[in-house]
């Protein structure tokens, strides 16, 4: 990687039709789906008929009634995916899932707050902005403006499904002294007709997991690699 | 590679032997531009090993090669063999008849069910190997059995004007219900979790190559072990009578030189006195193979004993300052796929008949 | 909880920060770094910005139909409270011998891409959680990391060693690779 990242997550989320409450840590555990040890160890936050939040391990959870979401922050990301096909394989297997995202979102420093503005103007000039953004220009400290977000995507019709990858740069406020730039990725695949059953979905979620995370590093890289090009 | 590109001339035969540390592949070039390639492992361009070669003398690999053969699916001797059939169209695919029969392959197919291990199988490239072999313009495989004539060609084909025979002598027909019972057990059950097939031990399976050439042979012990049934192992091959009666000159030292594959009978009935021995390393390992007394032994026996790499450590390759530092704290991280040795045998066109050159590239060298 | 899926279209991106309104959203992305965050975030939406994007009036209309589960902030996910390893490097390892106090792994170099095993070494059986021992066979494949962990402001450099849990062969896949092996039988032709 260009630049060590300060912060780092991984997040596979599917859409269909779940059952909230089933998902719990001694579910997970007596089905070996996660380790014993690891689940004794779980943080529940809700178990509730519409949402279960827990986190088992480093793996976070979040299920609700149309949406399933596991977030990992410590490597290796693989086991999101395990979890997912291990549930969703052996003990769901009717469970109606009808698209999925896979999401890899960093943030890095770039040394200093000058050199982030510096490439966060790269990303936004002011100048198309006008007078507007020679007033956002004038601004700085706590009153300091310019880019809040940047959205690029592409899209891709693969052989049975459409891919979107959506790329979202913000400055980061997860590191100190405003020296940060978050990149977050969202990698989304939904069936293009007619609908595919949940194991077609599961096998190109695991088909395509890994090679979604290089994708999505080698995007993040464009956004690092600009610290090499401004001059400050 | 290290040895001359130059291709064997049409009367001249050759046996390349080629082992990176982890992997072995043989090719035999019988005469007239007609090749056999018995396993397959990795070249450095990440291409099966043989291909490289051939392409690298300037052979053409769809059109030269004749025959194919897996002597087993453990990793090291498969490895980029379903590549190597969809290359060589023209060549026949041989193994071990236990590959015909869909009982055994039953018991291998749910180790070839979405393990989704980054780094293939030997069970996986035999389902490749099958579903190539589906293609109705391939030539039909054949099974190896114990004292089976697999080809045939005249004398008439070959600049050198010697016939050739390919025989395999192995697996028997005890072997292979040994086997089938010993692979019954390693099938998974339901709700084991998927992971990659154990290893089975001894090697009943390994097919064993005989070669004649003219007056030139060949034995290619594969990983076949000796074991205490005299129906199996290389006492059921050396007590045939079945069996071409001809003592050869080279030998392809079985699983890597380990006494497990020593037979004193194979020296003394099936091989010349002194003949050339060859064996490929194991560093994957424990214990890397072969070990000195291995050496020892088999010196003793040889007139000439080459091996294709080295068992010393290599280092892996080198990574960041505090990757490197972690790696030391946990342990001894070694390389197993050093670049290929190589150790070619020429022998006829100018050569006579008794008279064999050597050439090594890489690590490869005589002991 | 929040039913309506316009409600789930509200984009909050994972950095904790609103995203423009108005935008459309994928709704698979990962809308907060934690659901818990973009939880707070919804509830004290209207304090973070004054612009009021279309969909919010009806999304105001059908909330009032339905209940709202207010899920109290448990703990804190403040972004320099969470703990993040990337790997420098990472390997996929099977496991091809077992001894007393150690076992051998033959690894696949996966930040070099390689597509075989180049590598083996012999991993300590103390260095697995009590989880990963019981996981330990041989042919299990585990995951390899290395590199360092961002914790609370400071960085530490770890090594893990973790074993997949994979799915579990079901009768489906017995039946499929009894349909591939007939479909062979039926399509090869032996000599």
């Amino acid at each position: 990687m260009l630049i060590e990242p300060e912060l780092e997550d991984v997040s596979i989320i599917l859409l269909g039709d779940f059952n909230p409450p089933i998902f719990n840590p001694e579910w997970l555990a007596r089905h070996k789906i996660v380790g014993e040890q690891a689940a004794f160890e779980s943080k529940i936050n809700i178990i509730h008929p519409d949402i279960s939040q827990f986190s088992v391990g480093s793996i976070e959870f979040v299920v609700e009634r149309h949406r399933f979401q596991l977030l990992v922050r410590t490597a290796p990301f693989v086991r999101i995916l395990d979890v997912v096909s291990k549930a969703f394989r052996e003990f769901l297997p009717h469970t109606p899932i009808r698209q999925f995202g896979i999401n890899r979102s960093i943030h890095f420093s770039v040394g200093t707050e000058t050199i982030r503005n510096a490439i966060v103007r790269k990303l936004a000039p002011l100048e198309p902005w006008g007078e507007w953004g020679v007033q956002i220009s004038k601004g700085s400290g706590e009153l300091r403006g310019g880019m809040l977000n940047l959205s690029m995507f592409e899209q891709q019709m693969l052989e049975k499904f459409r891919r979107k990858i959506t790329a979202s740069v913000q400055p980061s406020i997860g590191i100190p002294h405003s020296s940060g730039i978050f990149v977050g990725v969202n990698d989304h695949h939904e069936p293009i007709e007619p609908p595919l059953s949940p194991r077609e979905l599961l096998e190109m979620l695991e088909s395509s997991f890994e090679s979604s995370l290089d994708n999505s590093l080698w995007i993040i890289e464009k956004v690092m690699a600009l610290k090499e090009t401004v001059n400050v | 590679m290290g040895l001359s590109l130059d291709g064997p001339a049409a009367d001249q035969v050759e046996i390349t032997f080629i082992g990176p540390g982890y992997g072995e592949c043989c090719l035999v070039h019988l005469g007239s531009s007609h090749w056999v390639i018995i396993d397959s492992c990795i070249g450095a361009s990440g291409y099966p090993a043989a291909i490289e070669y051939l392409m690298d003398i300037g052979v053409d690999p769809p059109t030269s090669v004749q025959l194919i053969i897996a002597t087993h699916w453990h990793d090291d001797h498969i490895a980029g063999l379903a590549e190597t059939v969809r290359i060589c169209s023209s060549a026949q695919f041989c193994c071990s008849a236990a590959l015909s029969r869909s009982e055994f392959l039953a018991n291998l197919a749910p180790y070839n069910e979405r393990t989704n291990f980054s780094g293939g199988s030997g069970v996986s490239e035999i389902f490749e190997i099958m579903e190539e072999l589906k293609a109705t313009t391939r030539r039909n495989p054949v099974r190896a059995l114990a004292s089976r004539l697999v080809k045939k060609f005249e004398a008439s084909r070959f600049a050198h004007s010697g016939d050739c025979e390919i025989w395999t002598l192995s697996p028997s027909d005890a072997q292979f219900e040994i086997s089938l019972q010993e692979i019954g057990r390693l099938v998974p059950e339901l709700n084991w979790t998927k992971r990659r097939m154990p290893s089975q031990r001894p090697n009943h399976l390994s097919v064993v190559t005989f070669i004649k050439i003219g007056t030139v042979s060949a034995l290619f012990g594969a990983d076949l072990e000796e074991t205490t049934n005299p129906e199996t192992g290389w006492s059921a091959i050396v007590k045939s009578t079945s069996r071409p009666q001809i003592r050869c000159q080279v030998f392809k030292i079985p699983h890597h030189g380990s006494v497990t594959g020593h037979s004193d009978d194979v020296w003394a009935q099936m091989l010349e006195a002194k003949p050339i021995a060859v064996a490929t390393n194991y560093v994957a390992g424990r214990k890397p193979l072969p070990t000195r007394e291995d050496i020892v032994r088999i010196s003793a026996l040889a007139g000439e004993f080459y091996l294709t790499s080295s068992n010393q450590s290599k280092a892996a390759r080198k990574r960041e300052p505090a990757v490197e530092k972690t790696i030391r704290e946990v342990g001894k991280l070694a390389s197993i796929a050093s670049p290929a040795g190589f150790v070619r045998l020429r022998n006829g066109g100018s050569l006579s008949p008794d008279q064999w050159r050597a050439e090594l590239s890489g690590l490869a060298h005589k002991k | 909880m929040f039913s309506d899926n316009t409600a789930i279209d509200w984009p909050i991106f994972s950095n904790g920060m609103l995203a423009p309104s108005g935008s459309q959203q994928q709704i698979s992305e990962h809308p907060a770094r934690t659901s818990l965050d973009w939880q707070v975030a919804r509830r004290n939406q209207n304090s973070l910005t004054t612009d009021i994007p279309a969909e919010q009036s009806v999304s105001a209309v059908k909330n009032a139909a339905q209940p709202i589960y207010y899920v109290p902030k448990v703990a804190s996910r403040e972004p320099s409270e969470r703990a993040s390893f990337s790997p420098l490097q990472e390997w996929e390892g099977f496991v091809s011998e077992i001894g007393i106090d150690s076992f051998t792994g033959l690894l696949v170099d996966l930040t070099a891409k390689k597509k075989r095993p180049e590598e083996k070494m012999e991993f300590p059986i103390s260095d697995l959680s009590e989880d990963d021992k019981s996981l330990l066979r041989e042919g299990a494949i585990f995951r390899w990391s290395i590199g360092y962990q961002m914790q609370h402001g400071t960085k530490k450099r770890i090594s893990q060693i973790v074993f997949r849990r994979l799915p579990a062969w079901t009768r489906s896949d017995f039946e499929a690779s009894k349909r591939k092996v007939k479909e062979i039988a039926e399509n090869v032709v032996w000599d």
